[in-house]
């Protein structure tokens, strides 16, 4: 029954084009504009959340602001262009909006702390949450034009051209900052020599 | 690797930072925000999808109740008129003969644009009844508009679970061998009223079931909307007066109701403050008919059909209905 209901769930999820809906929330339709949020929350909500390491709290905020800005910003979007990909760049932007906010000046991360030691690959719960720990506050450590370089190409899987449209700059700009944010990153895991 | 291959060590790590949960209030603060009454809000302006009506998710759903129990009270309160003169049907998209036409009080004229008859709507309210009498749940999902499921997502919990129990309602429709579809066009969209015999739980009867649909332009489909509802507004009620010369419609919210008899063009009626609309016909109803009322505004797209005779039992001659116990 389990397996027929998830079935049946992604089925019932593809029947509605995103372009149908986008059409419909454009004439107002505020509920088939968030059935379409909700198609790409989870991406959303896992790039809001890296992009804000330290700040989960500002998450809901983020989103939130970044799903009206959406809603406002509907009637310029081109049909032609890929509603994901776009919504990415609105989050991306509210993203960034919030930590202007609150990270005026990046707070300090103590490199140091034995939490940031590699955990072993036993699931052992203490390590798993200091995996965590780690895992966040080395994105947090490292820039935010890197991080969200390494976020949408390491994270999300999106190619540098994808990125490159996600964040206005050019191809060539992305791949110099993950390059830099993946080492960076590397680097505060213990991994760079890996 | 290069630079544009996902680097596997560091997709280890992100995928280590904990994403949070949305909070408790996350949808419903947003679907507070996206509310048009908010004025700090514009709502998008540079298109028009004819009108689309839209259901708000209300954060309290009402209890709804069984299919089997609200058949059951379909059959009680649907009730008869006597026989006479018929009108406009198809049979499954067939063009019959055109109706009457009827007099109204508290009305204005019919839409001066009508949109294009779309026999697609009857198609897609058939393969929407048939996939549900089939099982085929999804197919019947894939047939349904957006606002129904926004509706049934907020009230029922799921699309799916709803559906599952509409088999046995709507469902019944696959095995109707006489059905026929009507189709009304009026403002906010189209009505198609499927009228035939049903067997239900063992009992034989004629009934008509009225389901909004809408034409999604980018999609090149008509999607079902039998659910496009408004749950703060309360059920759309549909009753006849004692002579048959009068039809009112209660509904608790303000909006625009239309009236067709026998697939006749839509006679509009304002409903406002008092959330009631009449409309008094030109001569008592005799004989076979059929009625159709609609009630949209910014939310919700409802329709009541209303089948006379609509069972062997004698008067009372009046008939009263809501969509929760003839659509849902």
């Amino acid at each position: 029954m389990t397996s027929r209901r998830s079935a049946t769930a992604r089925a019932w999820a593809s029947t509605r084009p995103d372009r149908n809906l986008v059409e419909l929330a454009v004439a107002g339709d505020h509920e088939a504009f968030v059935t379409l949020v909700k198609r790409h929350d989870d991406r959303l909500r896992a790039l809001a959340g890296r992009l804000l390491a330290g700040h989960h709290d500002r998450v809901d905020d983020a989103l939130q602001d970044a799903y009206v800005n959406a809603f406002r910003a509907l009637p310029r979007f081109r049909h032609d262009a890929d509603f994901g990909t776009w919504l990415y760049r609105v989050a991306y932007n509210a993203c960034i909006d919030e930590l202007r906010r609150v990270e005026r000046r990046p707070r300090p991360v103590d490199t140091s702390d034995a939490a940031w030691e590699w955990p072993a690959t036993t699931p052992d719960p203490a390590r798993v949450v200091s995996a965590a720990a780690t895992a966040e506050r080395a994105l947090a450590a490292i820039p935010v034009d890197q991080r969200v370089a390494v976020v949408l190409v390491d994270g999300e899987g999106f190619d540098l051209h994808s990125a490159s449209d996600i964040l206005g700059v050019a191809a060539g700009t992305v791949a110099s900052r993950l390059s830099r944010g993946r080492a960076r990153l590397r680097r505060l895991i213990g991994e760079d020599n890996s | 690797m290069t630079k544009t291959e996902r680097d596997p060590a560091v997709a280890r790590v992100l995928r280590r930072v904990p994403v949070p949960d949305h909070g408790a209030d996350f949808w419903d603060d947003l679907d507070r925000r996206l509310q048009p009454d908010d004025g700090a809000f514009p709502w998008p302006t540079e298109t028009d999808v004819e009108g689309v009506p839209v259901v708000s998710l209300q954060p309290a759903p009402p209890t709804r109740t069984p299919w089997r129990r609200r058949l059951v009270a379909a059959a009680a309160v649907v009730v008869v008129f006597g026989a006479g003169a018929i009108a406009a049907s198809r049979r499954d998209g067939r063009e019959v003969t055109p109706a009457t036409t009827w007099g109204t009080d508290t009305t204005t004229t019919a839409p001066t644009r009508p949109p294009s008859s779309p026999p697609g709507s009857a198609e897609a309210v058939l393969l929407f009844l048939d996939a549900l009498g089939a099982g085929d749940l999804v197919g019947a999902a894939s047939h349904l508009g957006p606002r129904s499921e926004a509706y049934l997502q907020a009230t029922a919990g799921s699309v799916e679970s709803f559906l599952r129990v509409a088999e046995e309602g709507f469902g019944a429709w696959a095995a109707s061998t006489d059905r026929t579809t009507t189709i009304i066009e009026g403002p906010g969209g189209v009505v198609v009223v499927v009228s035939g015999t049903l067997t239900v739980e063992g009992t034989v009867e004629h009934r008509s079931d009225a389901f909004p649909a809408r034409y999604s332009p980018s999609a090149g489909v008509w999607f079902v909307e039998p659910w496009a509802w408004d749950p703060a507004a309360g059920q759309l009620q549909v009753s006849v007066a004692d002579a048959a010369d009068r039809v009112e419609a209660t509904i608790g919210a303000e909006g625009t109701a239309w009236l067709s008899v026998d697939g006749a063009p839509p006679r509009m009626a304002e409903v406002g403050p008092d959330h009631r609309a009449t409309w008094r016909l030109p001569a008592p109803l005799e004989g076979e008919h059929t009625i159709v009322v609609t009630f949209t505004n910014d939310i919700t797209f409802a329709a009541v059909a209303l089948h006379s005779p609509c069972g062997a039992q004698p008067p009372p001659r009046f008939c009263s209905a809501s969509p929760a116990t003839t659509n849902g």
